[in-house]
């Protein structure tokens, strides 16, 4: 990506700085690493061994009997059957919301940043209060509204939830994105007549490829991790796995299996982790199209 | 049109929520809305309760930490990954993949690593050294770096894709410029690169300080606001009081109250946008 | 207006969904029982209601505040479940007073429940003269667990008071393990306080002060003996107390590491799901008293109103489930709670929990744990003060006195 390494020669030699850069670097990457690797290393002990106490040793008889427990017999409520029932929910609560609360989001983004409003400024700020909210505090309002429009507790109605929470994060990153964006690109086309939708289908949105996947990726973590929304709003029928990960998890008075609970939380996040291993090299460009420039 | 409807939501779910939470705060509710208007009692209360103030102080302490660590972390991986460095995506997909993990594990391996007994301090013991002591996560005193720590290894990696981007969008001239005139290299990222990318940073600190106001997942995974009440934070607060304390009317002000302090944390932004752009 | 089309697709996705077909005896049941043996005690229940032909969906969190804020939301959005697990405290007296409950007086008529059950349990689950919610098991606060092997090891016998107590787990200190267990949750601490209270001033005065709330109470040496003795406990606490979780501390008892836990009798199922037997492992007491005091904690299920006949008759059919008596002996059994009918058969119950009974039925001695007495308000604010007074070594006893009689005296 870079052509040329800009501003060259440390105030160190070359090779003392570079050994320090390398230092500071592998550091970070140990820093970085060291949660994910504690958390799978417990994850393959045996109960013995965690009774043991030092979650910093390595598993001596690895084991992966924590895991199918977790994947598919830990106990949720009254039934026992692992945080798998809820994987097909989480996909299905999750594809959708990604791609539309991303897509409303350009669209607003793109409204705000280039077509001259009035208040457009003020509007993205009233938009970016939503940021500032604590989500707890706007359960009872939402239950009502959902239920007036017949959608409370069904699956319209939690994909609808997180759009709609989603928007102000979404159209902030676009809006910044397409402040950027000259002007001219935009005009050219609507002085050959194209409407609003059209210009941004086929102008706007070719270009955004790089942001687009950064937001999508962003919304697709915030989305696959929430477990209050899911229970309250999704319905018996489509609870996501995150309900059945805190069940196995967070039950305060039961006996603790911290393996199991391993197992479980990185089986719940092998999805996110999945689409960032794969699209990291995407997110990066994405970003440096000029994602987040204020 | 479309675009008109989607605002149309944002107001009446936002806006409505705002309104709704703000009459609730001027009521005695307990667990169900009740709308007898009592003024403002709740907010007496609220600013009188030991606990909402001590919040209100880690929240500044946990955000002053946790916003210049993470920037200033984030800046110094971005700016060395941009030294041309080998395996550059390995060492940003590993920088960058904590962003994957729920704050909710995060604050669990945390508290795990950082367990005095079975985590880092008593495997350093175990190696030999038996005066080693890391015992931050149980300190009443130490207990909120601990939730630096953890949110700074969450967040890092995101500030970095993003200032490594300003970085890359910095004119090759400008470089030209700065090795002929011989300044020193940290003398240039600090007086002549990082001046010229202000919006960027700008927009980094509204990403972390919405993370800030609203942060629970990470406080209740790790610590639950103890040792004691030593790292109780206003969302907690408002959180306990929604549901296990039922009192819908004191949580409701002490939403109103978080969302006032945070604009006002963010009038300086708000008005360069302004300025900026009008 | 493609959006617009979204929306109205989704309009009609929801419908669909609502709409299926009704089935008769119906429950949807809110709960936070998702550990093994609390899976075990709902199926008890479930399997009762199966039985007697019910259809039962489970709507289970762990998380009592999301069960609670899912609970709550889903009556707001009129689609209230058919019933809930909680405890009978402010917000069961919140739901029943603002009519979102449904009575079983009639039920309660008929099966003579009034008869079986100990008067301040019947008093905890009526709430302006109705009959609101129904037991499933009776906890206690003020229990002390101990491990047979540490004391027997060292010639100690069970303390009958705190001079006793302290005295033993000194010596086990001092013999390279921990005296007492203390685990690092300020709900579990302010438990050792609230213990103290009662063990220290009885019963009686355990109402004054929590229940009434009255001012002569709060003058009482009582307060500032019991925060002494909170404060010694404290001093036992093991450097990887903080922040630990209940279960883990009493696994400590389990293992022999520890001698002694302050602990509500939940911790009994702790100590069955290891395998160990009541009176040959593993001990049990009431905290040290006079006159020994027994701080309730009731699990109960609230009925929301349901205005769908099959689901009415769906919690009829449940009433009667959990009213059962051989479900509520079974439920004592594999959760350590006490049966709350009185005329269910204790014979099979362990000594741990034919003691709870005993006391149970004992005129006088059971009282309302804190937990349910005080609104949730009020326990929250003594919580923050105990978790407070536990960690901070500044803190004078006088100081903590004082901030708990302002608390107590602030509504």
């Amino acid at each position: 990506m870079t052509q040329s390494l800009p501003g060259e020669r440390s105030v160190f030699g070359p090779r003392a700085a570079r050994l320090g850069l390398y230092a500071f670097l592998f550091a970070s990457a140990a820093f970085f690493l060291l949660p994910l690797l504690l958390v799978i290393s417990n994850s393959l002990k045996p109960m013995e061994e965690i009774r043991q106490g030092n979650l910093l040793a390595l598993p001596v008889k690895p084991t992966f009997d924590a895991w199918l427990t977790a994947w598919k017999s830990a106990c949720t409520g009254l039934e026992c059957g692992g945080v798998r029932p809820g994987l097909w929910n989480s996909i299905k609560i999750t594809v959708p919301a990604v791609v539309i609360s991303t897509l409303a989001g350009a669209l607003n983004g793109y409204a705000l940043a280039q077509w001259k409003w009035r208040h457009a400024n003020l509007i993205m700020l009233l938009v970016m209060v939503g940021l500032f909210i604590p989500y707890q505090a706007m359960l009872y309002p939402t239950v009502k509204i959902l239920s007036s429009l017949s959608l409370f507790r069904t699956y319209g109605g939690i994909i609808l939830v997180h759009v709609v929470y989603g928007l102000p994060y979404t159209t902030l990153l676009f809006r910044n994105f397409y402040v950027g964006v000259p002007e001219e690109i935009s005009r050219a086309a609507r002085m050959e007549g194209a409407s609003f939708l059209r210009t941004f289908r086929s102008v706007i949105l070719p270009l955004s490829t790089n942001i687009l996947v950064v937001v999508a990726i962003l919304q697709f973590t915030g989305i696959w991790n929430d477990y209050l929304l899911g229970l309250i709003f999704a319905g018996n029928d489509n609870l996501p796995m995150t309900v059945q990960l805190t069940n196995i998890v967070n039950n305060a008075r039961g006996s603790a299996s911290p393996n199991v609970n391993m197992a479980a939380a990185v089986i719940t996040a092998i999805p996110t982790l999945i689409v960032y291993f794969l699209s990291g090299r995407y997110f990066v460009r994405g970003i440096a199209a000029g994602a987040v420039k204020g | 049109m479309t675009v008109v409807f989607f605002f149309g939501i944002v107001a009446v779910f936002f806006y409505g929520s705002i309104l709704w939470t703000g009459y609730m705060s001027l009521t005695r509710s307990t667990l169900m809305p009740n709308y007898n208007f009592v003024g403002f009692d709740q907010y007496i209360k609220l600013f009188t309760n030991h606990r909402w103030l001590v919040s209100c102080l880690n929240m500044v302490i946990f955000g002053v930490l946790y916003i210049v660590g993470t920037l200033a972390f984030g800046t110094l991986l971005a700016v060395f990954a941009d030294r041309r460095i080998r395996a550059e995506s390995l060492f940003r997909t590993i920088f960058l993949y904590p962003l994957a993990v729920s704050l909710i594990v995060t604050g669990l391996s945390w508290r795990w690593v950082l367990d005095p007994v079975n985590g880092l301090q008593g495997l350093v013991r175990g190696m030999g050294w038996e005066n080693f002591t890391f015992d931050w996560l149980t300190d009443p005193n130490r207990a909120i770096y601990t939730l630096v720590i953890a949110g700074i290894w969450h967040s890092a990696g995101l500030i970095m894709v993003i200032i490594l981007a300003g970085l890359r969008g910095v004119d090759e001239d400008l470089w030209k410029a700065i090795r002929m005139e011989g300044i020193p290299l940290w003398r240039a990222y600090l007086q002549v690169i990082f001046p010229g990318m202000r919006p960027v940073v700008a927009s980094c600190v509204v990403l972390l300080m919405s993370d800030v106001i609203r942060g629970y997942d990470l406080v209740i995974a790790m610590t639950k606001g103890g040792p004691g009440i030593a790292t109780e934070m206003p969302a907690k607060f408002a959180v306990d009081y929604y549901f296990a304390r039922v009192n819908l009317g004191l949580a409701s002000a002490a939403s109103i109250a978080m969302l006032v302090l945070s604009l006002l944390l963010l009038a300086p932004y708000f008005y360069s946008e302004f300025r900026r752009r009008t | 207006m493609k959006f617009r089309h979204l929306l109205s697709t989704m309009t009609i996705l929801g419908t669909f969904a609502a709409s299926s077909p009704a089935l008769a005896q119906t429950v949807d049941v809110q709960h936070y029982w998702t550990s093994s043996s609390e899976s075990k005690a709902m199926n008890t229940i479930a399997d009762s209601f199966k039985q007697r032909g019910g259809k039962w969906i489970d709507s289970p969190s762990a998380d009592f505040d999301a069960a609670l804020a899912a609970a709550t939301s889903r009556i707001a959005g009129g689609q209230p479940p058919s019933a809930i697990l909680m405890t009978p405290s402010s917000a069961l007296r919140d739901l029943a007073s603002s009519g979102q409950l449904r009575d079983f007086d009639d039920l309660a008529a008929k099966g003579g429940w009034q008869k079986v059950m100990a008067p301040i349990v019947w008093d905890k689950l009526n709430v302006d003269g109705h009959l609101v919610a129904l037991p499933v098991g009776v906890h206690a606060q003020n229990w002390v667990w101990y491990s047979k092997p540490v004391l027997e090891k060292l010639k100690i016998s069970e303390p009958k008071t705190f001079d006793e107590l302290f005295a033993a787990a000194d010596k086990i200190k001092a013999s390279g393990g921990i005296g007492i267990a203390t685990g690092g949750e300020p709900w579990q601490q302010v438990g050792i306080l609230y213990s103290a209270f009662l063990a220290l001033g009885g019963p009686e005065y355990w109402n004054e002060l929590i229940v009434k709330r009255s001012p002569e109470a709060l003058k009482s040496p009582v307060l500032t003996q019991a925060f002494d003795i909170f404060r010694k406990v404290s001093t036992y606490a093991d450097p990887a107390s903080p922040g630990r979780s209940w279960n883990d501390t009493t696994n400590l008892v389990v293992t022999d590491k520890a001698g002694f836990q302050f602990m509500g009798d939940w911790a009994r199922g702790e100590f069955l799901a290891a395998g160990k037997v009541a009176g040959k492992d593993f001990g049990c007491l009431l905290t040290p008293a006079e006159k020994p005091g027994y701080a309730i904690l009731i699990d109960v299920f609230a009925f929301p109103v349901n205005t769908d006949d099959d689901r009415i008759k769906g919690q009829t059919l449940l009433a009667d489930s959990i009213m059962e008596p051989a479900v509520q002996e079974k439920i004592a059994e594999v959760k350590g709670s006490v049966p709350s009918r009185t005329d269910v058969d204790t014979s099979k119950l362990d000594t741990c929990a034919q003691i709870g009974s005993k006391t149970l039925a004992t005129p006088g001695a059971a009282v309302q744990a804190a937990y349910d007495a005080l609104a949730g308000d009020l326990n929250g604010q003594v919580t923050d003060l105990a978790g407070q007074f536990w960690t901070d070594k500044s803190m004078t006893t006088q100081a903590a006195v004082e901030s708990f009689s302002n608390i107590l005296q602030s509504e």
